[in-house]
């Protein structure tokens, strides 16, 4: 039935645009595609109601809603996703240190107390400079010096630029920590505080989750969040619009609500990257914290107000 | 255009939480907190249909979503006879079916449709539903001219004729990672006219494309009272291809094990090779030395 | 007796917090996020360094014909042999997850400095297993002939490593050409031990860590590290097995001379490692070199500086000062100095990220070792000394063969 075949045709481009069916997790196709062969059909079809009110069949692969991907396999999450290069630039001209982005971060991937894989620094570059709170994740360098130095691959740069820990290998020599020169890293250094039931799950490279005593941690960009089509928790908790999260193949970045053309961006708002000089070829850019209309001391206020917040909860 | 009486109708429950809402405050804690549904339909790509719902609750002044929530469809009323499907809020308090053949009858019986959603009275909720109506709606993208999309939106009338829809608010784009790029970069806004049609001029040059050139755009329609959800496709080759620089294969410091660098191998092996070849030697010659004792 | 005892003691309340370590965590320890290496690693470093006076008196002395110091060999590679073992244990209890230590082997990335590192101790405790065994040989029959020793519950012991030792010439050539060709092999074993050690930090962009120096920066402080060990060692057991015949106040008088050497070598790596930066004071390194200098570890820094390079090259250049006691308190004032210095080396840049130390908890700003981390480095080494003591109880201290052979040779 031609309606089918433009059915079929038409849904897998209409999977992606949902972000609704499972995108396959070997997938070789490129991403301008529509036609996501990797999405392997079941033979299982399903009749469907079309909106012209005709029965039509789809197969069961390309319908599934569903709320949570499956983790994906280690050697998968080694690998990464294909044809994919992410890369995250930050507003720090938006910024009033809310905190949002640390606290959804910390919810999501479970982080221990009082460790924040996000951190929201007061900078001042010079003493006559602008204060400014600069949000900082892992900047996935395209030259992990934390890579480099790990002895047993637990820490790995994948092909679409993330770079992973993999909790069941690595021994805790915290020789990444110190290689380190952005202090993103965090160690476990007693049991986390997490359930027991969530202690007890398989260890997902892509979730991160859950963290174990005795091995390192830092943001992982999200890459469960990713391949489902969504956006990082931070990108997505940030009320001011901070974050943009994209794929530098495909050129464009977006916060949830905006999206620009990265290089666009980058060249109109004179983004750069943090400690360009080291050589460690970052995959987070800033943009200078220009045309702002609030005081830098509104954030100081902020984080006094939570201080006593947490001050007044633990009491 | 909001018809009063869909105001009435979609405003209905979100009258009777408020009502809810303030009665609960003026109980203590341990009452039951109010549900707020907003069913959604949404039309694929003028193919496949879904009824939605997003599932909020009002905790300390902020809405916030509702996972793990059991949510029933029903199309045009809500007897067993009308329901569409079942499902679960996922972690952001959304759930989507798609509708059944079993439902065709009733769809093509008339073209403009309510769509309910209704949960179960729960521990923490009482029972609750909310209507939404819909008609059949479809949205095409024309791009004849050169570099010039015309993005029209339609909807079946009573004659089921399609009919333009006008002040239809939508997106037009670059299908990305999570977003859409706009086709321009000053900030448009695209409402349908009383043709319901939107032109929209893609501005983006030598836009990242795939191998061959070809981008996909896309026309997307959120949650309009009048449509419902709708988003179409369409692959244009006005793209620029620019292949990717990958170093995940070649031999780097920060390679896995396998991509050790050649030059690193060849160093750490001649050395261990060296030297454990002496203390080889070595230990050989304790044994030879032990030989010649025992002998 | 005495010793051993105190020695058993501190060893064995060191395991106790390891126990307390493996169970609860690195929590117990006061390293944090940002003072992640802490005095393990500083002992780690301290160790390595200390084993590389095995090479320097027994093979660097041996291959340039030096004889005065062949009844120093034996202490320094059993000081050698001791140290490395601790090395590599302080090591596994720096590691969070040391159930996982074979994953070093299976996975071992060759990129990793880290990997370097297990290669060449590895290969370094070996050598220096063999540079002990190989002058060992002839002296076994000497322990088993003896008529009343002390060790004659260890003859089983004794036969099976060396009862096929019957002073043949041929044995004799075979031993003789092992132990030459273990020490051409052992300097550069030894000088990437300590090297790669140092590349540990000088692989990483922290200031204080971010130097070329690195490497002869390190080397030279083991070398000198090590001989104050000897003089150390000299002087306890000339004094507790009363050897004054064969370690004459001209070996100390000796060793002296070699201390002040090494130390003004050190001394001279630590003006050029700590001068230049400081000359330019880039933004990164400003911080860390005043808190040196003249801020929070100031105090420690000077000390390490006066009681481990300066005071000992000032006593040990007269006469007088390079008799045996005075000798032995500026060796100890070398150990000791060394210590801290490793310490100094480690803990202050961490404490000088290039970002500022924010959204921590207040506890991550400082370090000081909890009583845990204490513990265990002095069991450590606690535990080094005893196994040189142990050593030291079952195999002659000074090698017996080869001191009779240079006696004769020397009256000949």
């Amino acid at each position: 039935m031609k309606q089918n075949d433009n059915g079929r045709r038409e849904f897998l481009a209409a999977g992606l645009t949902a972000g609704l069916a499972a995108i396959g997790c070997n997938s070789k196709s490129d991403v301008f595609t529509p036609e996501d062969a990797a999405v392997k059909p079941t033979g299982k079809m399903v009749k469907l109601l079309s909106s012209d009110g005709e029965v039509i069949e789809v197969d069961e692969a390309f319908l599934k809603p569903v709320p949570d991907l499956p983790p994906v396999p280690n050697a998968v999450a080694r690998h990464g996703i294909e044809g994919k290069k992410f890369v995250m630039v930050i507003d720090l001209s938006r910024c009033k240190n809310l905190k949002k982005c640390q606290s959804a971060c910390n919810h999501m991937h479970h982080v221990h107390t009082d460790q924040n894989w996000i951190k929201v620094y007061p900078m001042q570059d010079a003493d006559k400079t602008a204060p400014y709170w600069q949000p900082t994740t892992c900047m996935h360098c395209d030259e992990p010096p934390c890579v480099k130095v790990c002895p047993v691959d637990a820490t790995f740069k994948r092909k679409d630029g993330i770079v992973l820990i993999d909790s069941d290998r690595c021994i805790g020599c915290r020789f990444c920590m110190a290689a380190c020169p952005y202090s993103t890293r965090v160690f476990n250094w007693e049991e986390p505080d997490i359930t027991k039931e969530l202690a007890a799950q398989p260890y997902s490279c892509e979730s991160s989750i859950p963290q174990k005593k005795g091995t390192v941690g830092k943001c992982d960009f999200c890459p469960d969040m990713v391949r489902q089509g969504s956006l990082p928790h931070c990108v997505s908790a940030c009320p001011n619009g901070v974050f943009f999260f994209g794929d530098m193949n495909e050129d464009s970045v977006t916060n949830g609500a905006d999206t620009f053309r990265f290089s666009d961006l980058i060249r109109d708002k004179a983004g750069y990257r943090l400690m360009e000089d080291l050589g460690t070829k970052p995959s987070v850019y800033y943009l200078p914290p220009v045309n702002r209309n609030f005081p830098f001391e509104n954030g100081m206020e902020a984080e006094r107000e939570r201080e006593a917040e947490k001050a007044k909860k633990s009491s | 255009m909001k018809r009063p009486l869909d105001i009435l109708k979609r405003s209905a429950p979100i009258l009777l939480a408020l009502g809810c809402s303030a009665m609960a405050m003026a109980q203590d804690s341990s009452a039951k907190k109010t549900l707020l549904l907003t069913p959604i339909y949404t039309t694929v790509n003028n193919q496949v249909q879904y009824a939605g719902v997003r599932a909020k609750t009002k905790i300390e002044k902020k809405f916030q979503p509702v996972p793990q929530l059991a949510v029933s469809f029903f199309l045009d009323g809500s007897d067993a006879k009308n329901l569409v499907g079942k499902a679960v809020t996922n972690a952001k308090g959304e759930a989507m079916v798609p509708f059944t053949p079993s439902m065709q009858e009733r769809f093509n019986a008339t073209t403009a449709h309510t769509l309910t959603a209704s949960a179960e009275a729960t521990k923490e909720f009482d029972a609750s539903s909310a209507d939404a109506a819909f008609s059949r709606s479809k949205i095409t993208i024309d791009t004849a001219d050169g570099r010039t999309l015309v993005v029209t939106i339609t909807k079946m009338n009573d004659k089921k004729d399609w009919v333009p829809v006008k002040d239809v608010e939508l997106k037009v784009g670059v299908r990305r990672q999570a977003s859409l790029l706009p086709v321009s970069a000053d900030d448009a806004t695209y409402t349908t006219d009383s043709l319901g049609q939107v032109t929209a001029e893609f501005k983006r040059d030598s836009l990242a494309a795939g191998p061959k050139g070809q981008l996909i755009l896309a026309a997307v329609v959120e949650e309009n009272d009048a449509v419902g959800s709708l988003s179409v496709e369409k692959s244009v080759p006005w793209g620029k291809y620019v292949a990717p620089v990958d170093n995940f294969d070649r031999r780097t410091l920060f390679a896995t094990r396998q991509k050790t660098p050649v030059w690193l191998l060849f160093m750490a092996y001649s050395i261990i090779i060296a030297v454990w070849g002496v203390i080889i030697y070595l230990v050989r010659s304790v044994f030879r030395i032990k030989k010649i004792g025992m002998a | 007796m005495i010793w051993t005892g105190i020695l058993l003691v501190l060893a064995a309340f060191g395991a106790f917090a390891y126990f307390l370590q493996l169970k609860d965590g690195l929590v117990v320890t006061h390293m944090r996020d940002y003072v992640s290496w802490g005095i393990y690693i500083s002992n780690f470093v301290f160790f390595v360094a200390i084993s590389l006076v095995g090479s320097l008196i027994t093979a660097v002395f041996r291959l340039v014909d030096v004889h005065w110091s062949t009844p120093l060999t034996r202490i320094a590679e059993i000081i050698a042999v001791s140290a490395i073992v601790f090395a590599s244990l302080i090591i596994v209890v720096d590691m969070g997850r040391p159930d996982r230590f074979y994953n070093l082997f299976i996975y071992g990335r060759l990129q990793s400095p880290i990997m370097w590192d297990v290669i060449v101790i590895g290969t370094y405790f070996f050598i220096s297993l063999l540079l002990l065994y190989f002058p060992l040989l002839p002296d076994i029959k000497f322990l088993l002939t003896a008529k009343d020793s002390a060790t004659k519950g260890w003859n089983k012991f004794y036969r099976a490593i060396g009862g096929f030792w019957k002073d043949t010439p041929e044995q004799h050539r075979i031993a003789n050409r092992g132990i030459a060709i273990l020490c051409i092999t052992i300097i550069p074993v030894a000088f990437s031990i300590h090297t790669v050690t140092s590349w540990l930090f000088a692989t990483t962009y922290r200031p204080g860590w971010d130097s070329t120096n690195f490497g002869a920066y390190f080397i030279s402080g083991a070398f000198l590290v090590g001989s104050g060990a000897v003089l150390v060692a000299m002087y306890v057991f000339r004094d507790a097995y009363k050897l004054q015949r064969y370690i004459t106040e001209e070996h100390f008088d000796k060793m002296s001379k070699i201390v002040v050497l090494l130390a003004l070598l050190y001394l001279y790596f630590n003006i050029n490692e700590y001068l230049v930066p400081a000359f330019k004071m880039k933004k990164p390194e400003e911080a860390h070199l005043l808190e040196l200098f003249t801020g929070e570890f100031a105090p420690l820094f000077w000390f390490a500086i006066f009681t481990g390079m300066m005071i000992p090259i000032f006593i040990l250049l007269f006469k007088k000062g390079r008799k045996p006691l005075p000798a032995f308190i500026a060796g100890v004032m070398v150990v000791v100095g060394a210590w801290f210095k490793r310490y100094l080396i480690v803990t202050p840049t961490l404490l000088h990220p290039f970002l500022p130390m924010h959204d921590v908890p207040k506890s991550y700003l400082h370090y000081f070792p909890s009583w845990q981390e204490w513990a265990i480095a002095i069991g450590s080494l606690a535990g080094a000394l005893l196994v040189i003591t142990f050593f030291a109880r079952i195999f002659p201290i000074i090698p017996i063969q080869e001191t009779l052979t240079e006696q004769h040779e020397k009256a000949a």
